[in-house]
């Protein structure tokens, strides 16, 4: 990725770019900018990671071993923090910078330099809440939820992490204004709406949601910091207020930031299947319209995560409706993906194995999100580890798989070099075995009733806690292998890229010579 | 919001006055969606501010979507 030169010879009309470190520091250009956002989503990927092994070293037997609870408690918080806010999320916005310009024919984003000041806010952001753990009192404690009255109570763990999550969600608005207005205002000539690829339809969509839902985040957050230090009671019944209200608030955000995750990765898959199956997207409008109905519904679920705090009957029935209803579009999309494979010309290299393991472990994940929409059964399963397997098929096996498809996929673009099909086939293998002995299990955990977020537990667990545990430090060797491949592109150590490595791949940016050059489109291409 | 692209891409003021216009619009949501719970939660109580969330969430689609069938007409 690094391995894009500074092409010179088109940099009539722009101010003389720094090298080395300062080149990093002050880039406006998407590509760079795109490979800041992976390169750390990857590192905090790995920071995250990390944690979670820490977890699932402390759960491989019964007993208190190498973590005391409150730290635990810590662990669980910032694991989910870094995963989400950390590593998937700038994984989608890395994606988005390298690819949206390419694909619509547009020179960059449109304002270049806050794209550049995106970025930048999140190391800060990043180094605030890894840097939690060494303030007195450790890092936040509560749950990525950050639910009161924990949060309220909490040290100044909590602080940091309050900040850190005002900061991100800053980062986030920004970059969505950024991507929402370079698809609006930037597509070349002939690209109506409904011609845009999926993968920028996806975006433009997810851009919106953020932009509904982050801000509504750090209201929620502001009114956390407030509560703590400037005397007022939004969420404590001491003083009138009332920490269910916080719940509310914060599922207003976190649901759909469930989607936000998520509907990238949708659009990354519905690049990758047409071009192996070597057939165009079956149903593109339909699929359109099912991102769309997706991102509508995911606003009006969000009390489906507190359907056991005492909501009205009609309030219940009403969540877990439309929280069925979500099953229809995302099954048009999974119909789509299956019909659009039937009967085409399919090859298996590494992107179109993560895209197929995707479509088969997110549907497992989409069926489990139905088990647990049905009140009477999620009263049962509510906190249990049931939840947690339902959510890592979601989001390892969902957002993770098609972000390594996507890699694999655009990996030859981005740095003109081949990545190794071999070591790709090895990477997806191990990542689907290990997936499956680490999450398949927490099923059946949950099922007998082991509840989430404890260090200790019976000893009825034990065993699937043990098979589980050694599943996850499969699953995070195993992406060692891509640290691996990632590193040999950038390199060119491999066969040189053609312009279209992918005999099936129509979109604009493999019009382009790999790696693509550090100035695309300053002509728009015509759209027909 | 959108310029239409069918035209060819516009001169560099007019795609930065057409970027500029886009990115206030969404500001002004973002905006209106951080402080609107919290004016709301002083104005009532939570049943209000989800209201007025979910108001306002309509309101953008409205506008939007009006906006487009208008530009369309022309």
């Amino acid at each position: 990725m690094s391995s894009i030169p500074h092409d010179h010879a088109h940099d009539d009309g722009h101010a003389a770019h720094p090298t080395g470190l300062m080149r990093w520091v002050t880039t406006t250009n998407h590509k760079d900018i795109g490979t800041l956002y992976l390169l750390f989503s990857l590192f905090m990927f790995f920071v995250g990671g990390v944690l979670a092994l820490t977890i699932r070293t402390e759960l491989f037997e019964p007993g208190l071993q190498i973590v005391n609870p409150e730290f635990f408690n810590s662990l669980t918080t910032l694991h989910g923090l870094i995963m989400i806010f950390g590593a998937i999320m700038p994984a989608a916005v890395g994606f988005a910078n390298w690819q949206i310009p390419m694909m619509i024919g547009a020179p960059d984003m449109a304002f270049a330099r806050m794209n550049n000041w995106s970025f930048w806010l999140l190391p800060p952001a990043a180094i605030m809440l890894i840097g939690s753990f060494f303030v007195p009192g450790g890092a936040a404690s509560g749950g990525w939820t950050l639910y009161p009255p924990l949060s309220v109570q909490g040290g100044m763990g909590f602080d940091f992490t309050i900040f850190a999550v005002h900061i991100m969600g800053a980062s986030s608005i920004m970059g969505s204004i950024n991507i929402i207005t370079t698809i609006l205002n930037m597509r070349a000539p002939g690209m109506t709406l409904m011609k845009m690829p999926m993968f920028v339809w996806t975006w433009l969509i997810t851009a919106y949601l953020l932009i509904m839902v982050m801000p509504v985040l750090a209201g929620a957050v502001t009114m956390l910091l407030t509560d703590r230090h400037f005397g007022t009671t939004f969420f404590n019944a001491a003083g009138g207020g009332d920490p269910v209200l916080f719940q509310h608030v914060f599922w207003f955000f976190g649901h759909p930031e469930v989607y936000i995750m998520i509907l990238p990765s949708f659009g990354i898959i519905s690049e990758i299947i047409p071009a192996f199956a070597r057939k165009p997207l079956f149903g593109y409008p339909s699929m359109v319209y099912a991102v769309a109905s997706i991102a509508i519904l995911s606003c009006l679920v969000w009390a489906h995560h507190m359907f056991t705090v005492g909501l009205p009957a009609a309030g219940l029935l009403f969540f877990m409706y439309v929280t069925m209803l979500i099953a229809v579009p995302t099954g048009v999309k999974v119909f789509n993906w299956l019909a659009t494979m039937w009967r085409g010309s399919m090859t298996f290299e590494t992107p179109m194995l993560f895209a197929v393991g995707f479509i088969f472990l997110f549907t497992i994940g989409g069926f489990t999100g139905l088990v647990v929409a049905i009140v009477p059964v999620d009263i049962q399963l509510q906190d249990t580890y049931y939840v947690v397997a339902h959510f890592h098929y979601v989001l390892v096996a969902g957002s993770l798989f098609a972000f390594f498809a996507g890699a694999y996929y655009w990996l030859p673009k981005w740095t003109g070099t081949m990545y190794d099909e071999k070591l790709g086939k090895l990477h997806f293998w191990c990542a689907m075995i290990t997936f499956n002995i680490t999450f398949f299990p927490m099923h059946f955990l949950g099922l007998a009733g082991m509840p989430r977020r404890i260090p200790d537990y019976a000893q009825q667990f034990a065993d699937w806690n043990m098979v589980a545990s050694i599943g996850a430090f499969g699953f995070g060797l195993s992406q060692l292998i891509f640290v691996w491949v990632v590193m040999k592109c950038i390199r060119g150590d491999g066969a040189k890229a053609p312009a279209k490595p992918w005999d099936g791949a129509h979109t604009l940016e493999w019009t382009l010579p790999s790696p693509a050059p550090y100035h695309s489109f300053e002509t728009p291409p015509v759209v027909k | 919001m959108a310029t239409p692209p069918s035209s060819g891409r516009s001169t560099s003021a007019q795609q930065r006055r057409a970027n500029l216009g886009t990115a206030l619009a969404l500001v002004s949501i973002a905006v209106v969606f951080f402080f609107g719970f919290m004016v709301a939660r002083y104005l009532g109580d939570g049943e209000t501010g989800m209201t007025v969330l979910a108001i306002v969430a309509f309101l953008f689609l409205g506008i939007g979507i009006g906006r487009h069938l208008w530009q369309a007409r022309k």
